[in-house]
């Protein structure tokens, strides 16, 4: 993080301390859209209208602990993630969890010759998305759209790097088999 | 290396995190097998595109509905002691209130399979035998009581003699009609089939959302007749006037 915008992040923070006019707006409207993406992948979009309200308002009680040391949406993002993790964990989900009796389905059901899948379009992947249990969802969110490491996914989700690895796996080959169904729908009705 | 072998191995392949010599022999794999060939390039193509998906614009009435909470922990969960009779009771959106809680009672009774007559208060007419005419006369009665507290929001925009109120209240009645899609959908849905579950829960949560931007507005309001005009009007993000 460069100075400038270290300068500007601890500068919108005070400003929103001090309660100045607009300031939380402006923090608002700057990262709203990307946590609301984040926490409509991993909860589910109707959830994330009520979690959205929640990550802003534990913010706006938060930011006196924010120090500078990353950039306010890192701060913001890591906020959002813990938040959308505990919905989750309070709804029942085991981010350990890698085995059900599933699991193979995709394996078995896929393994002819030659790529299943055309162009993946960024709607159905949405749709797909949100068929996958949370455990796999969460990594699948968290490594390949938000670009985090495993060992971040690991201690964001209270899992071991390798179980992180497991679940992306379980992730992309359900979400291959999710696709490959639609995709075969669409050509059978055409 | 055969693709028993290979496949688990496919996805660290795609993120470039498999050792050399590992990786080597994937690799090697992968250019005489057609099928594991195939799900490279499908991972590859699924990593790719999940790549690209971006932020999502959540709904404006959230950023109300944030502004308004944010005031309300300002006032330290309750409003400043000062000229109360001046606030606005809004008996609508109490009954309001009650509706939907009641509502959602009633509903899950009479969309149980075995329910027995559902504890609500509507007056319709209809026959208690037959669960369409009971869902709908539930649905009809919290609309309704939802309509009637949007009715006094829409008499307040018109009557107030303070401009700011009534931009604001114009502002949120905007806001009211972005469930209102998802409220005719689920009212069809339950036409059809009055025990749809997913339908009469979608339907009750765009209730419940109709609800709190009302109830977010009636703070909003009572913040500008408490003598707070600016704080009210900046969180519900209305331009700052001047005199």
């Amino acid at each position: 993080m460069n100075d400038a915008v270290r300068h500007a992040d601890l500068d919108l923070a005070t400003r929103c301390r001090a309660q100045e006019p607009g300031a939380f707006e402006e923090l608002y409207r700057a990262h709203a859209p990307r946590l609301f993406g984040l926490a409509c992948r991993l909860v589910g979009r109707q959830e994330a209208e009520d979690l959205l309200q929640e990550i802003f308002l534990t913010a706006h009680r938060k930011l006196g602990l924010y120090k500078g040391e990353s950039a306010l949406g890192t701060w913001l993002f890591r906020l959002a993630t813990n938040l959308c993790v505990d919905y989750l964990r309070s709804r029942g989900a085991r981010f350990s969890q890698v085995t059900d009796p599933i699991d193979d389905e995709p394996l078995s059901t896929t393994s002819g010759s030659g790529p299943v899948l055309g162009v993946v379009d960024r709607l159905d992947l949405e749709r797909a998305l949100a068929t996958l249990p949370p455990g796999c969802r969460s990594v699948f969110v968290l490594y390949d759209v938000e670009g985090f490491e495993h060992r971040e996914i690991g201690r964001m989700l209270g899992i071991s790097e390798g179980t992180s690895k497991s679940q992306l796996h379980k992730a992309r080959l359900r979400l291959r088999a999710t696709l490959a169904g639609a995709h075969a729908g669409l050509q059978t009705r055409a | 290396m055969t693709c028993e072998d290979a496949r688990p191995l496919v996805s660290a392949l795609v993120d470039d995190e498999l050792p050399g010599a590992d990786a080597a022999a994937v690799r090697a794999h992968v250019e005489t097998c057609a099928g594991c060939r195939g799900l490279l390039q499908d991972l590859q193509r699924i990593r790719d595109t999940a790549r690209s998906l971006g932020p999502i614009p959540p709904p404006e009435h959230l950023w109300l509905e944030v502004a308004g909470q944010v005031r309300l922990g300002q006032d330290g969960g309750r409003a400043p002691a000062r000229d109360h009779s001046a606030t606005w009771q809004w008996a609508g959106l109490a009954a309001a209130i009650v509706a939907v809680t009641l509502g959602a009672y009633a509903l899950s009774r009479v969309t149980a399979p075995s329910s027995t007559a559902a504890p609500t208060t509507t007056t319709a007419a209809t026959d208690p035998s037959d669960p369409t005419a009971r869902v709908q006369a539930v649905v009809d009665e919290l609309s309704a009581a939802i309509e009637k507290a949007i009715g006094d929001l829409q008499t307040l925009a018109a009557d107030t003699d303070h401009p700011a109120e009534s931009e604001l209240a114009s502002q949120m009645l905007a806001s009211l009609s972005v469930t209102d899609q998802a409220i005719a959908e689920s009212r069809t849905a339950l036409r059809l089939d009055p025990s749809n579950g997913p339908a009469r829960d979608s339907l009750l949560e765009a209730l419940r959302r109709k609800v709190d931007i009302l109830q977010s507005t009636m703070m909003l309001i009572n913040d500008l007749r408490l003598g707070d005009a600016e704080g009210a009007g900046q969180a519900a993000g209305l331009p700052k006037k001047s005199g």
